[in-house]
């Protein structure tokens, strides 16, 4: 199996209605002024401060191997040359083209930790302003990393920004982790979704994750209802995304130099 | 020769019948010109010059006067009065002057906006500088994704149709904001064809259009044109809810038209049969391209552009051998491709002739013909007056032959030579206020932005009362007085805009290579394509070996047989859930659920030439369904007792009051004719029953209205019928032109209905309305 040798992050259980996960407080999730709700973590809250750590040290070591080869996308290498710079990047929408943005998550790489900060439209009005933060997000970004983003994520914020009339600022570099995966597993998987890369590449399964096709309806009902435990498994789904983005990333890295 | 000695030609010819029932001579016009207030731009003025346009009519400088201050128009002229260019300067101009301007332009279907865009392109060549300024192009299902986005993201005039609008444009309006931000000019072109379910369905997509325009801060300019109408004005106000401006001094030349209405002869002495309309028409047509006059002949099906074609081949091979292979046939179905190739030899002059469906009818641009051949009347004065007008090169004589069926309905129009040309042409009814249908559109306009109450000045007052049922249906979702949309549907996609789907079955040759020869709607591909039967391509006999229903595919094979094929169809209605019910003057009233089933039964080989059947198959094919609303209606035992004691057949009263009454619950229900069907049977009540019930899949309330006003209906048709000076019914009260379009049949080979008795009609509605007092509800 291609993806080099970094231990693994473990399956991660998606917590229950009465599980440790139980209000959008204990998720450090905070209203802002303008509504949308935000909540900023650290990755090692929904794994371990371990997984982290060996994550940042493998990005590390990946660092010096990109620069003795380059073969390994323009892109990629950017990222890897300097992965601070990198915001990764993953929506949740109501549907197919044309509907809403209700969930941005990005994630980025600090000093010492990854942060993962969340951002929900709390009902149909507030997308304009979650639409808002992603332009001084995107204003601010060097570089983005999304898996399938540069067709979807991306041009999706760009639409509801533009029908939210709000000027879209110039889009950075974007380093697509589904490009580069289909090239470098190409007929070695039923497929290239994400959840198939998570398996078969980082060797983790999910349990108890919300299937995708059923998000926009809860995001519907909760709207309708504010009834948040739904929700929260929506968080959790997004959140499992990004973190399974970084590792492919690293599993792009060339193996055979790829040092343990 | 001339027109006038090739009429002499025909009465002398020994074969001459006394087909010529009637001639109306249509007098000529010269030229009427105009100057602009302000002239045009030097580079547009060459560029038209050099296509042959050096002056401007009357009607074009009214036109491009009151678009340049600003005004809706809507263009009102005949065939080849060069409506184009009342919108093409106005808006070339704008882009000279604003090179950021954008143009949306609407056609009613993808072959029209095709031709208009090679027109714009003609333009465009002609000199660099608009070459430069134009970037246009076809939007619609046929576009690549790639091509899609380079116009949206690019184009200045972009050539689209309602529909796709409805579900491919304006749900995805973000990614169109650059072209909204900037959108000058609506153009909608054939604005007459958008009437009853397509109309009130079209105003309602152009409502959301304009709110979308909002949205980005643009206000757009309506540019429509039609043919003539009896009430083109009011149709387009309606269809863009603002004020418009009507142009209809219409400058340019016409010759004078002969209008001879041709019955074909008695058969036999007992004076039943006549001899066969197509093969009158397709004799008409071979002398006339013999006679080197360019023709071109409608028929009311596919079948019979294609016996016309066929016949007129044959014909010619041994009158102008030369000309056999210079006439096409042309209908829907065909490939587009083959289509654009057909119009443009017909435009070039490569072609003689064209034997065609009213798919040419609409404005595609093939240039003036000498002579139209209209192969029994279209059903509609303004359809027919559409295709004579294909007729008629600049101040030239032309000729146009009406042939008529042995129907009711032809023969009326022969007996009475005047009464076609004294009717005014059809009112095009819409009604955007349609509640199921402006609630689709509600459903579709929320998905694609918030409704507010600002929007009831698009929407109208039904919007709010609408918009609650569909909260509480939980569809909507009212937040800080905005009402957004709740659900993951997505409500454009549910909602057709027309009757017809868009649903195709693809006819593929088995003997070569199942290359794609054809398509044909879902609907009626039974009818046209069932097992065994023979398919006409360009007037060629194809076998059909097997149809399959899941694939929607039609293998055919080339087989040369001497036979086409004929479908038998059958249909029936079944009552369901009675909604409404009400006793009326001891009448039984009813409005409910109703499912109206239509089949292939069986179908009929008829030989070439001749009208009679060589034999009868039984198929057994799946019926279709369609699921409405029906108003149903009982008259009293008594009542149609009192009329067979006058000596009348009742039965035949009642359907005489069917065919009245789809003449007349339009005017209430603001549809159009063909948006009903009505059926009279005794199966459902056990009594003879008048059921009349909406041509559209879940219903959209005609019926419905007609039960509530079931007073108003039926004095409405005994208004009609009383009114009529005819003597035994005629087509205007209780005989009616077709009530179901002939898709695939022959009319030469159905028998069509007989005209009811009128005097039956007047008695039963004597004596259902005379019996009411004024409470008598």
């Amino acid at each position: 199996m291609g993806g080099g040798s970094i231990e693994r992050i473990g399956d991660i259980e998606t917590p229950g209605k009465r599980g440790r996960l139980g209000s959008i407080e204990d998720l450090g999730g905070v209203v802002r002024d303008d509504g949308i709700l935000v909540i900023d973590r650290s990755v090692s809250d929904l794994t371990s401060r371990r997984d982290v750590e060996r994550v940042l040290r493998e990005l590390e070591a990946a660092a010096g191997i990109v620069k003795m080869r380059d073969d390994s996308g323009v892109e990629l290498r950017a990222f890897l040359g300097n992965p601070k710079k990198a915001l990764f990047i993953d929506t949740e929408t109501t549907g197919l083209a044309g509907s809403m943005v209700f969930l941005l998550g990005a994630m980025r790489i600090t000093g010492d930790d990854i942060r993962l900060v969340q951002v929900l439209a709390r009902d149909y009005a507030e997308e304009r302003e979650l639409a808002a933060l992603w332009g001084e997000m995107l204003g601010r970004s060097e570089m983005l990393v999304s898996f399938n983003g540069k067709s979807f994520d991306v041009p999706v914020l760009r639409d509801r920004m533009s029908l939210h009339r709000i000027e879209s600022p110039p889009e950075p570099p974007h380093l697509d982790l589904l490009h580069h995966s289909r090239r470098r597993w190409k007929g070695e998987f039923p497929d290239c979704r994400l959840q198939t890369l998570e398996w078969h590449v980082c060797g983790r399964r999910r349990v108890g994750d919300i299937p995708g096709d059923e998000i926009p309806a809860v995001y519907h009902h909760y709207v309708r209802t504010g009834e948040i435990e739904d929700i929260l498994s929506v968080f959790h789904h997004n959140a499992l995304d990004l973190i399974t983005l970084v590792e492919i990333a690293l599993a792009l890295v060339p193996s055979d130099v790829n040092p343990t | 020769m001339t027109i006038t000695d090739f009429l002499k030609k025909l009465t002398l010819d020994r074969d001459y019948a006394g087909q010529i029932a009637h001639v109306e001579t249509v007098p000529g016009r010269e030229a009427e010109f105009g100057e602009l207030a302000e002239p045009m731009p030097g580079v547009l003025a060459d560029a038209l010059a050099k296509t042959g346009v050096e002056r401007l009519y009357a009607h074009q400088v009214d036109a491009i006067d009151a678009i340049r201050d600003g005004k809706n128009v809507v263009v009102v002229t005949g065939t080849a009065s060069g409506k184009t260019l009342c919108y093409n300067i106005p808006v070339i101009e704008r882009l000279m002057d604003d090179p950021s301007a954008k143009a949306l332009y609407l056609f009613p279907t993808k072959a029209l906006a095709q031709d208009q865009l090679k027109g714009l392109l003609r333009l465009s060549e002609l000199d660099e500088r608009l070459g430069g300024l134009i970037r246009a192009g076809t939007y619609d299902g046929d576009t690549s994704r790639h091509t899609r986005r380079k116009l949206r993201d690019e184009g200045n005039i972009i050539l689209s149709n309602p529909d796709m609008l409805h579900a491919g444009i304006l749900p995805y309006h973000p990614k169109w904001n650059r072209f909204f931000k900037d959108l000058k000019y609506v153009v909608i072109d054939e604005v007459h064809s958008y009437r009853g379910i397509f109309g009130s369905n079209a105003s309602n997509v152009i409502r959301r259009l304009r709110r979308i325009c909002a949205h980005y801060g643009a206000t757009p300019q309506f540019i429509c044109s039609s043919a003539t109408i009896a009430n083109p004005g009011e149709l387009a106000e309606r269809m863009i809810g603002e004020p418009v401006r009507v142009v209809d001094n219409d400058g340019s030349p016409r010759g004078k038209k002969y209008f001879v209405l041709w019955n074909p002869p008695f058969l036999d002495a007992g004076r039943m049969e006549r001899r066969s309309t197509n093969v009158e028409g397709h004799t008409l047509m071979a002398k006339l391209i013999a006679d080197d006059f360019q023709t071109i002949t409608f028929g009311r099906a596919r079948v019979v552009a294609e016996l016309v074609y066929r016949y007129t081949k044959d014909t010619l091979r041994r009158l102008r051998p030369e000309y056999a292979n210079k006439i096409k046939p042309y209908r829907g179905g065909y490939l587009a491709e083959e289509r654009r190739e057909i119009e443009r030899q017909l435009f070039s002059g490569e072609l003689m002739g064209v034997a065609s469906t009213n798919a040419l009818e609409l404005g595609i641009d093939v240039g003036s013909l000498d002579a139209t051949v209209i192969v029994g009347f279209p059903g509609t004065i303004a359809s027919t007056w559409q295709q004579a007008g294909r007729a008629g090169r600049g101040s030239d004589d032309s000729v146009v032959f009406l042939v008529a069926y042995n129907d009711p309905i032809d023969q009326y129009l022969m007996r009475h030579g005047d009464y076609f040309f004294k009717q005014s042409p059809e009112n095009a009814v819409i009604d955007p206020e349609n509640k199921y249908i402006l609630s689709k559109h509600l459903r579709a306009a929320a998905f694609e932005l918030p409704l507010v109450d600002k929007d009831r000045e698009l929407f109208g007052e039904m919007m709010e009362p609408i918009a609650d049922i569909l909260e509480d249906l939980g569809e909507f979702n009212k937040i800080d007085g905005r009402r957004y949309w709740a659900t993951t549907e997505m409500p454009s996609r549910q909602v057709s805009l027309r009757t017809i789907s868009d649903n195709t079955y693809t006819i593929l040759d088995a003997g070569n290579e199942n290359t794609v020869i054809g398509v044909v709607d879902s609907i009626s591909a039974p009818e046209l394509v069932y097992p065994e039967a023979i398919y006409l391509h360009e007037g060629e006999t194809y076998f059909v070996g097997e149809l399959d229903l899941e694939q929607k595919v039609a293998y055919v094979e080339k087989r040369d047989v001497d036979y086409y094929t004929q479908p038998v169809l059958e249909s029936s209605i079944r009552i369901g859930e009675a909604k409404k019910e009400k006793d009326w003057n001891g009448n039984r009233i009813v409005f409910g659920d109703a499912t109206v089933t239509w089949v292939t039964a069986a179908f009929k080989k008829i030989k070439f030439y001749q009208l009679d059947s060589l034999g009868w198959c039984n198929l057994d094919l799946p019926p279709q369904h369609l699921e409405t609303g029906a108003l149903w209606f009982i008259p009293q035992k008594g009542i149609m007792d009192e009329v067979r004691k006058a000596g009348r057949n009742p039965v035949e009263g009642l359907v005489g009051i069917r065919n009245l009454a789809i003449s007349v619950l339009p005017l209430f229900s603001m549809c159009d004719r063909r948006d009903i069907g009505g059926i009279v049977d005794s199966s459902n009540t056990g009594l003879p029953t008048m059921f009349i019930y909406d041509r559209y899949e879940g219903g959209l309330g005609f019926s419905e209205r007609g039960y509530h006003m079931i007073d108003e209906l039926l004095r409405g048709c005994r208004e009609l019928v009383d009114e009529c000076g005819c003597e035994d019914g005629c087509p205007s009260c209780v005989g009616l032109p077709v009530l179901r379009p002939a898709i695939h049949q022959d009319p030469d080979t159905g028998g069509a209905w007989p005209i009811p008795d009128k005097e039956s009609a007047r008695l039963l509605l004597a004596a259902i309305l005379d019996c009411s007092g004024p409470d008598g509800n």
